[in-house]
């Protein structure tokens, strides 16, 4: 391969040309670009101290809490339950079992060596803070001081032997994502003391140990996936390619862009820090575009190969076609997943950055990494090949073609039918109950469970994620002035009223346990309302509307001071409202700018439409579904291995909508794209519709089998929020690549006719993109390797 | 050859060798690391202090580094970490008798004198998952007094030199057995007391104070000096206590404003300290705030406060600085102190490396040997031209001097900041 460019090449295959004449130079810089990124990733390391600023009123209460107690977070706090079969907590032994076990966490510490100068300092710094439980509940001296009554103390209740439950409140020192690497030896010294303490159950759970353990079952989960999933794809693309070397180039690919992303956006987050999970996502998006991407280049290329083209000519071919897909379907993405920047919330923000850049690089390296490889492998590519593997899916062999051939012969019947029932599945949508899935819904092996399930029995949840309401005295006051302390006071009597019980369990809160914050200039107070539900619930969500709509206006009515309500649950409802009020923008963003790509691509109005709408379809099934199974339990409880807590993550819709009206255009950009090619080369309508179908199925449905495999690992985690969107997203993708793409794609092309090449007369100014690929005529049979190597 | 590797007893027989091999280096690589973690350091004074050859010389620090005080805990450790650097420059080596100097800093809850022990212990004699510190010669601090009267016959027993650089409880250093194991290069609260009284009659002229503690032993320590030198001069007393954690001060706030006194005293920590003056301020109290060293923090009392703390009076602030120790400390640390001591920590580490580099014997082998009593004995009889001024200590093991001389200065808060003045 080193002729110069033909004439007449389109620019994706100009740019693929010059990398298979600069083979050697393209391959040594993505080399080095993978090692810079390594050592990227290992010596600076991605920066994940995102600033997770909450929208409305919780994000308001959140900058005055920082801005006055100069921290970006409120104290970390674990929750250690106690309960015995029979002994009380005015027994001594009871006493002892608590108070010991919190004296011992307080002298615990945490060892890190630092280099001050030039000398070495060692430094053991404690994990524990302050411990508040029964034992620090003293009377005021009117009342005769000593310890509250038992019957009195909001942290005692009765077990159903007799005996009694109480639990302690450990603050730990640092901040969460500090807090966690020294988390470990509170739960060792926990779980030793439960050993040791004859009959006393004792768990502990909270912010700190449900974050580690949380996180380490992700983990967990997706190095079992990974084990899982990596074969799963590699024997795909066998059965795609039907030999090895050809099916290891796109894995090689789709990684050679994942770690030179990880490497950037390591660099990148110094300035833009990312959310933690980008690692995932990046992971998803790298393993499916670049491996989807690769595909659809290698197979063209051995297309026109067998097609008996030089290698050259296949390249560009390949290239100029497939690649050009590939160069507007990455564009598509692009832009789709940057609609995840209008959401106006740096979570959304910092994966929708991590999603372009993984992207970008996905496409840099099938534009100018492949046809290196290509070109250094030549006809190599097919070497350990597999006998009846990966032979006649580019000649619309098989099932698909069999399929396309019926629909097209009566496209009426099955546009409707299939129509209605992507319309009876996405109706579940309308019934969409955005909202938060709290504690309840973690994994059972996460430890630190049983403590919020023995809270729950015995006090409630909202011990673990109170609503935290700031009061905010102003410049020119402090919090203990007397008509603030009146209203607060109000505010804890009007709480008091509707207190969980034996007798009121449907009540709206705990009794308040722990005592307040203050701000060290005094101005701000932060008082913690244990609401009486999962963060997510319902109830919950009644706790906190009430108390911003009924209970602050009632007792703060005549104080010169702010109260604002933030927490787990409050921030809930505030990001499930932002979500709701984006919606229409991120939709409009994406599918604008997606019409004008589609449009700029293939010429047409209606196919731009027609692209868009039938990838909506797939998005609202997938909604639909998400409902079902989610939402109502249908069905797959059991495989999936959770319970529905009738809550869809709020987060959801919109980020799946981005992401997958990103990845799933590359199907429709492909398959009309080919049907396009033909249509230029003089096929008609129907005929190009026929053709194009049928070339295009195997790859799309190998690159689908493996979308959807890579989207499974989320499904399988033990996270209902990773487990929706993997479900979601596998589903998309198959409903995309199957019954849209075999049924009403061919049916409605087929129904528009000419007219799905319609432009309106004063688009005449946009500019042409061929779909086809100008190359010399074919050869004779049998000249297939002149272009030599 | 291939018939004896494809006998099954061949590899039954070479599986049991390599397992016995296993088996043999785990046990005595096991007793090893078992005597070497759970092996007990003896200490006491007349077990001299051993530095193995290639192991470093171990300075403990014991201070909060967690909590509402850590910024005098973390800001200490940084002040011995500047001390060893610059006592190296000075030396003009690295190493001291051919040992690394390492710091070793427990955070040790301040005024909490359980966490305060366990500190000590941790250092002494080591933990569960750590093991003891055999080359530990001396410890700065505790940072706080109600720690270090508990933890001041712990290292007395062990013989381990204790200097604190501003634990300045009165009673510190007079309460010891002999021999007296702990000195401290700060002053004493009885030395601020005086001065906060000169300020209080000379300065102010006034005729009644308000003087609250905060109920802990350092603060009353404080006040009651003060009150004493008050009362002597014919000041009017109204004395008060507080708790620690206590927040609510509007009623007390109240009180005084309605008193008006001349000024209002508080000795004890924040956050006790910033709430009660902002309570005061808002209580419309018009009079001089006046408090001690435990207040003076530029995070805890000037940036939360604002313009607010502008014209609030302490007496123990931070010396002013000699330029060039300042400029070291900031290309070292990155940046300036914000609390009172750095002078007379970094000259209380000057003081202990100075001690053992006249004490320590070389052995043969290369280690050190250090006698604590002739630790102890150098350290006591140290003349020091130090950060903070001329060091040297009574018989107690309290710093020689007054005022100034032992590092004892007033300041105001002044355009967001702490300014010294005299008067």
């Amino acid at each position: 391969m080193t002729s110069s460019a033909p004439q007449g090449q389109s620019f994706t295959s100009r740019i693929a040309m010059w990398s298979a004449r600069h083979r050697k130079a393209v391959a040594i810089g993505w080399v080095l670009a993978v090692i810079i990124a390594l050592a990227a990733c290992s010596g600076i390391g991605a920066n994940t101290d995102i600033d997770m600023a909450a929208p409305g009123e919780a994000g308001e209460a959140a900058d005055v809490f920082e801005e006055r107690f100069g921290e970006e977070e409120d104290i970390a706090q674990e929750i250690i339950v106690f309960s015995h079969p029979s002994l009380t907590v005015d027994d001594p032994a009871y006493e002892d079992t608590v108070t010991g076990l919190l004296r011992e966490l307080k002298g615990l510490v945490a060892e890190d060596t630092l280099v001050i100068g030039g000398t070495t300092v060692v430094t053991d710094t404690r994990i524990v803070g302050d411990t508040t439980s029964h034992y620090n509940t003293i009377l005021p001296e009117e009342l005769g001081g000593g310890l509250l009554p038992r019957e009195d103390s909001p942290f005692v209740a009765q077990n159903e032997t007799g005996g009694d439950v109480t639990f302690a409140l450990v603050e730990i020192e640092g901040e969460i994502e500090d807090a966690v690497d020294d988390i470990d030896i509170v739960l060792d010294t926990v779980d030793r003391a439960e050993e040791e303490a004859e009959g006393f159950d004792i768990f502990i759970g909270g912010d700190v140990s449900l974050t580690k353990q949380l996180t380490d079952i992700i983990d967990e989960d997706f190095a079992r996936a990974g084990i899982v999933n990596l074969p799963i794809t590699f024997a795909i693309l066998i059965l795609a390619f039907g030999a090895l070397v050809a099916a290891v180039v796109p894995l090689a690919l789709a990684f050679a862009a994942i770690i030179v992303t990880m490497g950037a956006l390591a660099i990148i987050s110094q300035v833009f820090p990312l959310v933690e999970v980008y690692q995932q996502v990046v992971l998803l998006i790298g393993l499916a575009t670049g491996i989807d991407y690769s595909l659809f280049v290698i197979t063209r290329y051995r297309r026109e190969r067998s097609a008996g083209r030089s290698k050259e000519e296949a390249l560009q071919v390949a290239t100029g076609t497939s690649g050009k897909a590939i160069f507007f379907a990455g564009a598509t993405t692009v832009f789709a997943v940057a609609g995840m920047f209008l959401i106006g919330d740096p979570v959304f923000s910092s994966l929708g950055l991590a999603s372009i850049v993984v992207v970008l690089f996905a496409v840099f390296s099938a534009m100018t990494l492949l046809p290196a490889i290509i070109a250094m492998m030549g006809d190599n590519l097919n070497r350990l090949s597999i006998p009846f593997l990966g032979r006649g899916q580019e000649r619309g062999e098989g099932v698909w073609g069999f399929i396309v051939d019926r629909v097209l012969a009566r496209p009426i019947i099955p546009a409707v039918v299939v129509i209605a029932v992507l319309i009876a599945i996405a109706a579940p949508t309308l019934t969409l109950n955005l909202g938060f899935n709290g504690p309840r819904s973690f994994s059972d092996d996460a430890e630190a469970k049983k403590a919020l399930i023995a809270l729950e029995e015995s006090f409630t949840l909202g011990l673990v994620q109170p609503a935290i309401v700031v009061v905010d005295a102003g410049e020119k006051q402090n919090v203990f002035a007397e008509e603030i302390r009146n209203s607060t006071a109000a505010l804890l009597g009007l709480v008091g009223e509707d207190l969980v019980s034996e007798d009121n369990p449907e009540a709206l809160y705990g009794a308040v346990a722990r005592e307040p914050d203050f701000s060290d200039a005094g101005d701000t107070a932060l008082l913690f309302i244990p609401v009486n539900g999962d963060a997510g619930e319902d109830r919950a969500i009644d706790a906190v509307n009430e108390l911003r709509d009924d209970l602050i206006p009632a007792a703060f009515e005549d104080s010169s001071a702010d109260a604002l309500v933030t927490g787990a649950t409050a921030g809930n409802i505030d990001f499930r409202e932002n979500i709701i009020n984006r919606t229409p923008i991120v939709f409009a963003f994406v599918l604008g700018l997606a019409f004008i790509i589609l449009l700029l691509t293939f010429r047409s109005v209606v196919i731009a439409l027609t692209a868009i709408v039938l990838n909506l379809f797939s998005v609202f099934a997938a909604y639909g579904l998400l409902v079902l199974v989610f939402q109502e339990g249908w069905l797959l409880e059991g495989v999936l291995d959770f319970e529905a807590t009738g809550i869809i993550e709020s987060w959801l819709p919109l980020f799946l909508f981005s992401l997958l009206f990103g990845l799933s255009i590359d199907y429709e950009m492909f398959v009309m794209a080919r049907i396009k090619e033909k249509y230029e080369q003089g096929l008609s309508t129907d005929e190009a519709i026929a053709q194009g179908m049928k070339e295009t199925a195997g790859v799309i449905t190998n690159a689908a089998a493996i979308m959807v495999a890579v989207a499974l690992i989320f499904a399988f985690t033990r996270d209902i929020g990773l487990k929706q969107f993997g479900f979601g997203l596998a589903v998309a993708i198959a409903i995309d690549a199957t019954i849209i793409r075999a049924f009403v794609l061919p049916t409605t092309m087929k129904l528009l006719g000419k007219w799905n090449w319609y432009l309106p007369s004063w688009l005449e100014w946009l500019p042409t993109v061929p779909m086809s690929e100008e190359v010399s005529p074919m050869p004779a049979a049998g000249t297939a390797d002149g272009g030599g190597d | 050859m291939l018939a004896l590797l494809r006998s099954p007893w061949t590899w039954g027989v070479g599986l049991a060798v390599v397992v016995a091999v296993v088996v043999v280096v785990a046990t005595s690589g096991g007793d090893d690391e078992a005597e070497s973690v759970i092996g007990d350091v003896p200490h006491s004074p007349d077990t001299p202090i051993v530095v193995s050859a290639g192991e470093p010389i171990i300075i403990g620090v014991s201070g909060p580094l967690s909590g509402p005080t850590e910024i005098f805990g973390i800001e200490g450790r940084e002040a011995v970490a500047v001390g060893v650097e610059l006592w190296k420059a000075a030396n003009g080596d690295t190493l001291l008798l051919g040992h690394e100097i390492e710091v070793h800093a427990e955070d040790d809850g301040c005024f909490d004198a359980d966490i305060t022990s366990r500190a000590a212990g941790h250092l002494l004699y080591g933990r569960d998952d750590h093991q003891p510190l055999p080359g530990l010669v001396g410890v700065i601090g505790p940072t706080c007094s109600d720690g270090a009267s508990r933890v001041i016959p712990i290292y007395a027993q062990a013989g381990i030199v204790m200097i604190s650089g501003s634990a300045t409880r009165s009673d510190l250093t007079t309460g010891q057995t002999s021999p007296e194991f702990f000195f401290r290069t700060a002053y004493s609260n009885s030395q601020e007391g005086a001065l906060q009284a000169r300020y209080i009659i000379d300065e102010l002229g006034a005729a009644t104070a308000y003087v609250i503690d905060s109920g802990e032993r350092y603060g009353t320590d404080l006040a009651n000096s003060l009150q004493a030198r008050l009362r002597g001069g014919g000041v009017e007393v109204t004395r008060e206590a507080i708790a620690g954690g206590d927040v609510d001060f509007s009623e007390l706030a109240g009180r005084i404003a309605a008193g008006d006194p001349d000024v209002a005293v508080f000795a004890g920590f924040h956050p006790e300290g910033a709430l009660l003056y902002r309570q005061l301020r808002d209580a419309e109290y018009g009079g001089t705030f006046l408090g001690g060293d435990g207040l003076v923090s530029v995070p805890d009392f000037i940036e939360p406060l604002g313009e607010l703390a502008e014209g609030a009076v302490f007496a123990g602030c931070s010396l002013t600085l000699p330029e060039e120790f300042l400029s070291e400390y900031v290309s070292i640390i990155g940046s300036e102190p914000e609390t009172p001591f750095p002078a007379q920590l970094v000259d209380a580490v000057t003081v202990l490396l100075d001690a053992l580099a006249q004490v320590a014997q070389e052995q043969a082998d290369e280690s050190l040997l250090i006698d604590p009593l002739e630790l102890r004995a150098a350290v006591a009889a140290v003349e020091l031209a130090g950060v903070s001024g001329a060091v040297a200590f009574d018989e107690n093991g309290d710093r020689v001097g007054e005022g100034a001389d032992v590092g004892l200065v007033m300041c105001r808060v002044e355009g967001g900041r702490f300014v010294n003045f005299d008067f």
